[in-house]
């Protein structure tokens, strides 16, 4: 009779005990967080081709690129075959300046051998709710490219603009290549 | 360790025999008590403090419970509740109106004269409610251009959650008939709606809800009176 009070009552304390664990376990579960291995909005890949033999990637030298409505530079003076860059996420069209041959300063650009080409990006977008800690992403539908002449530019360095996918959703592979 | 060991031997010992003492006692006692049978009813006293102390929160619930057999209850809770949620990136609102209905038992074995209860209960509810998507911040890994911020409000009403709860708690009889408890809930959500493009991060009576689990938690501090119908001999 004792012992099985003491039994039964053994195993009420054991119930009530794993539910506390259970709450415990459950207020140290952090999410909100977003975690870095979470996809969130893409970046447009760019990929540099010599025009001369397509299948050769070919960076191009001392590329400067910033987005023609802002004065910080995001890329400054690089020498890389393939690159990203942010596409705006509050409307449907983004302006690139690609600078070839930047100068440390750009004073300089304007003396120097540098040459700028502009592209308007323009696109669809679609937000999608990803989770509460990393929130809403965009993804690019329907990417067109047009190269903007500038008045003054007669020799334009890009040759040719080839896009490859015009759906960004992720940034597996290279939506755009760039044949110079 | 030996020695914990030993005193914790020595000090169960002493504590079985205290229980067995005051057990026996029991039983030489002839005059058969007699315990109250009726409905208690109540408020949560956490969600009204809350309310006062914290701005992104507003709540009430009554609940009540009716003993029904020996240690079984029948136990119900009715409330309304807005929760706001603010993460970094996203913050919304919820709102709306919960039943829970269920039953409890009572496994605490009182002394004769008490009627006090350590109780494991379940429970299901059901929510209907609105989200409230007030403000959120696209995620892009770089941070070029400045971030781009949507303020809403953009509300869904008509939105529904169910699920199953246990519960675990005491009531304690304070004054004759009042009663002071506590109790802690686990919630496992079986269906929801959600608005389109969007998650519910929180539901009225569930809390908030956690991404990728179907689980949530809960607590109360609950204050109630017991209206007494009739009475019962304990055995």
């Amino acid at each position: 009779m004792l012992r099985k009070k003491i039994k039964e009552f053994d195993l009420k304390i054991l119930g009530i005990g794993l539910m506390f664990l259970a709450l415990i376990n459950f207020s140290c579960q952090r999410d909100d967080i977003c975690p870095d291995s979470t996809p969130i909005t893409p970046l447009l890949r760019i990929s540099f081709f010599d025009i001369e033999n397509t299948e050769v990637p070919k960076p191009p030298t001392n590329l400067r690129v910033k987005a023609a409505d802002m004065d910080s530079i995001f890329l400054n003076r690089v020498n890389l075959s393939e690159i990203s860059i942010p596409l705006k996420t509050d409307v449907d069209f983004t302006e690139y300046e690609f600078i070839l041959n930047a100068q440390v300063t750009t004073e300089e650009d304007s003396v120097s051998t540098s040459n700028t080409d502009k592209i308007r990006f323009t696109y669809a977008r679609n937000e999608i709710y990803i989770n509460r800690a990393c929130s809403y992403k965009v993804n690019y539908v329907n990417l067109k490219v047009s190269p903007q002449t500038l008045a003054e530019d007669t020799d334009r360095w890009i040759k040719n603009i080839v896009i490859e996918e015009e759906n960004i959703e992720n940034e597996t592979n290279t939506h755009i290549t760039i044949y110079h | 360790m030996k020695q914990t060991l030993i005193s914790l031997f020595t000090i169960s010992i002493f504590f079985l025999f205290n229980f067995w003492s005051a057990n026996s006692q029991t039983k030489l006692d002839t005059i058969p008590f007699k315990e109250k049978y009726g409905l208690r009813l109540g408020i949560d006293l956490s969600k009204p403090l809350k309310t006062l102390l914290e701005d992104d929160y507003r709540g009430l619930e009554i609940i009540g419970d009716y003993r029904i057999y020996k240690n079984y209850y029948l136990a119900a809770e009715v409330g309304n509740e807005e929760i706001a949620i603010t993460e970094q990136n996203i913050s919304a609102t919820a709102k709306g109106s919960y039943i829970k209905l269920g039953a409890e038992y009572n496994a605490y074995n009182n002394w004769a004269g008490m009627e006090n209860i350590i109780f494991l209960g379940m429970r299901y509810a059901f929510s209907t409610f609105s989200q409230t998507l007030e403000e959120y911040t696209i995620s892009g890994s770089s941070q070029y251009f400045p971030p781009n911020i949507t303020e809403g409000p953009f509300e869904t009403k008509g939105l529904t959650a169910s699920w199953v709860e246990l519960v675990a708690g005491i009531k304690v009889e304070i004054l004759n008939n009042v009663y002071l408890g506590a109790n802690v809930q686990l919630k496992r959500r079986i269906t929801q709606t959600t608005p389109s493009n969007f998650d519910n991060l929180a539901i009225p009576g569930f809390n908030r809800t956690y991404d990728d689990s179907l689980f949530g938690v809960g607590y109360s501090y609950t204050i109630s009176y017991l209206i007494p119908l009739y009475k019962k001999a304990k055995n």
